[in-house]
């Protein structure tokens, strides 16, 4: 796969790859990522992933020399070199009510009936790309095409936080309470950013996300053991 | 045992430092337009999603530690738009920086970069900006708000408080030292940031801009347009614009972005850690800086470094 490189300013770097979605991309950033934490990390101050792009700032000022010997180590990285072995996390959605605020819509426009959309919905394995737009917000892939749907013309002004959504070719949860112009197909009960844990996300990069139906009374029992912390989130 | 590893002396040392030390309150009897704690900003998080925040121009916040010799992560006010009225519990000092605004202390008018001796329940009234768009004000020791993420700066969703309101009450340490009265002080007149060129780097997606549309961008002065925030400062005037939206990128503060209908806006401090608009500049740390002093209907021009 071709990657380039551009230097942004003297201390930020972007590696790009093809304008496209893929596993093998997230699977090269990845490798990347700890390569340059694992060799550079006292002088790498962060390091950002798009769908196709890294991005790394040092703490320094980089020459090109000492440029072209990271990047020639990079690009000779193996594959295989890395196991990363993703998890599989299951996500208690409830997708009746006014936590599905859209659904009905959504799915008459696809015509679809409400079970047809949340069979399609729920039978997927989302892949977390990363994290953007709000704290804990997940970028995740592979929506079903017959789900793709344009954002709405107007933002809503408030989606509550756990709104399980979908906005052009993407699924995502919101984290917190935010305006947004995705369709509010369902509600998670589960907190997925909390900014008091040292890791203050459930989910790492390259994990894959699935979510499973639940109705309104499993909803209210999962909010309470959360409460309680009795809930133990299902994992493989 | 665990005891050993703090012998007496230790300890001791220890309560007479903290005895020196009281905790107080400043009452907000105004809460003013956009008031916020901010310090250099939140770190290592960006991986989650996490914005940076932190002072808008962090060249005045750093002035400001400086100046009362504080540790450079010091948290300060950080004071947009008016001006709100306080009320000090105990003895400190402070100073401020950043834009030129009205500031009376107890009634009487102080400079920027004076450093104002406070005593029991003194006033601070910030009354009207004259230029610029951000006053910071700069308290011995720092302010003592609760750390979100390894950081005091204010953002919603990450820490307690996002925006000040009337009624509030912001906690710092009192110390009991005696200071003479400062008479000389640096002057801030603010004619750092009066300068209409913005430094920036090439963006990313620059090159992929026609020859005609890049000495456009570099030719015209653009206004500085109302729809402003600390997330994002957009920028008046038509950029004619062709390219497609990119693939979801990482952005930060400072990336100037292209959106679909032209419009130019630069990223602050509070902004996504990714965006899906054509990057078309990166502005330098002291640009940013420069840029986010500027008022509505002043004109910047870009220059590439």
């Amino acid at each position: 796969m071709e990657k380039r490189f551009f230097q942004i300013q003297p201390n930020l770097l972007e590696i790009n790859w093809p304008q496209e979605i893929s596993d093998e991309i997230l699977q090269d950033q990845l490798m990347y990522k700890n390569h340059l934490e694992q060799h550079y990390g006292d002088c790498v101050l962060e390091i950002r992933i798009g769908f196709n792009s890294l991005s790394v700032l040092f703490d320094q000022d980089i020459k090109k020399e000492q440029w072209s010997i990271i990047w020639n180590e990079l690009e000779n990285l193996k594959t295989d070199v890395q196991h990363f072995e993703p998890k599989i996390f299951k996500i208690p959605v409830c997708y009746q009510g006014e936590y599905g605020i859209d659904l009905e819509n959504l799915a008459k426009s696809k015509k679809l009936s409400a079970s047809e959309l949340i069979e399609l919905h729920s039978s997927k394995k989302y892949r977390l790309f990363f994290y953007g737009f709000l704290p804990g917000f997940m970028y995740l892939g592979g929506l079903d095409p017959k789900l793709h749907s344009p954002r709405k013309s107007t933002p809503d002004l408030m989606i509550p936080k756990g709104s399980v959504a979908i906005g052009g070719r993407q699924t995502g949860i919101y984290p917190m309470d935010s305006p947004g112009g995705w369709h509010v197909v369902g509600r998670t009960p589960l907190t997925l950013f909390d900014p008091q844990k040292p890791i203050p996300t459930i989910a790492q990069q390259g994990d894959f996300i699935q979510f499973h139906q639940i109705d309104q009374d499993e909803f209210k029992s999962i909010s309470n053991q959360l409460l309680t912390g009795k809930y133990e989130l299902e994992y493989a | 045992m665990s005891l050993s590893l703090f012998p007496t002396s230790f300890l001791r040392a220890n309560m007479n430092w903290s005895m020196l030390k009281t905790t107080a309150y400043i009452h907000f009897l105004k809460s003013g337009g956009l008031c916020t704690i901010q310090d250099q900003g939140r770190f290592g998080f960006a991986e989650y999603g996490v914005p940076y925040s932190g002072a808008m121009d962090q060249f005045s916040l750093m002035q400001g530690n400086v100046l009362l010799r504080n540790q450079k992560k010091a948290a300060a006010l950080e004071i947009g738009i008016s001006g709100p009225k306080m009320v000090f519990e105990m003895p400190t000092r402070i100073v401020f920086t950043g834009a030129l605004a009205e500031i009376f202390h107890n009634g009487k008018p102080i400079q920027l970069g004076q450093i104002v001796n406070i005593a029991c329940d003194d006033e601070i009234k910030i009354g009207k900006f004259f230029r610029g768009q951000w006053l910071y004000m700069a308290l011995e020791g720092g302010l003592e708000t609760p750390i979100f993420m390894d950081s005091r700066s204010w953002y919603s969703g990450i820490s307690s408080q996002s925006r000040l309101k009337k009624g509030d009450s912001i906690c710092y340490l009192s110390e009991e030292k005696y200071h003479s009265d400062h008479f000389s002080h640096p002057k801030l007149d603010g004619s750092w940031f009066k300068d209409k060129e913005i430094e920036v780097y090439k963006g990313p997606e620059w090159k992929d801009l026609t020859l005609e549309q890049q000495s456009f961008i570099l030719n015209s002065e653009f206004k500085i347009s109302p729809i402003s925030n600390r997330m994002g400062i957009q920028l008046e005037g038509n950029v004619s614009n062709q390219l497609k939206e990119i693939l979801t990128s990482p952005v930060y503060p400072g990336t100037v972005q292209l959106t679909p209908s032209g419009k130019l806006i630069v990223l602050m401090r509070d902004a996504q850690v990714t965006g899906g608009y054509p990057r078309v500049f990166q502005l330098s740390d002291q640009a940013i800086n420069i840029i986010s002093q500027k008022n509505f209907g002043e004109k910047v021009k870009f220059s590439i470094i």
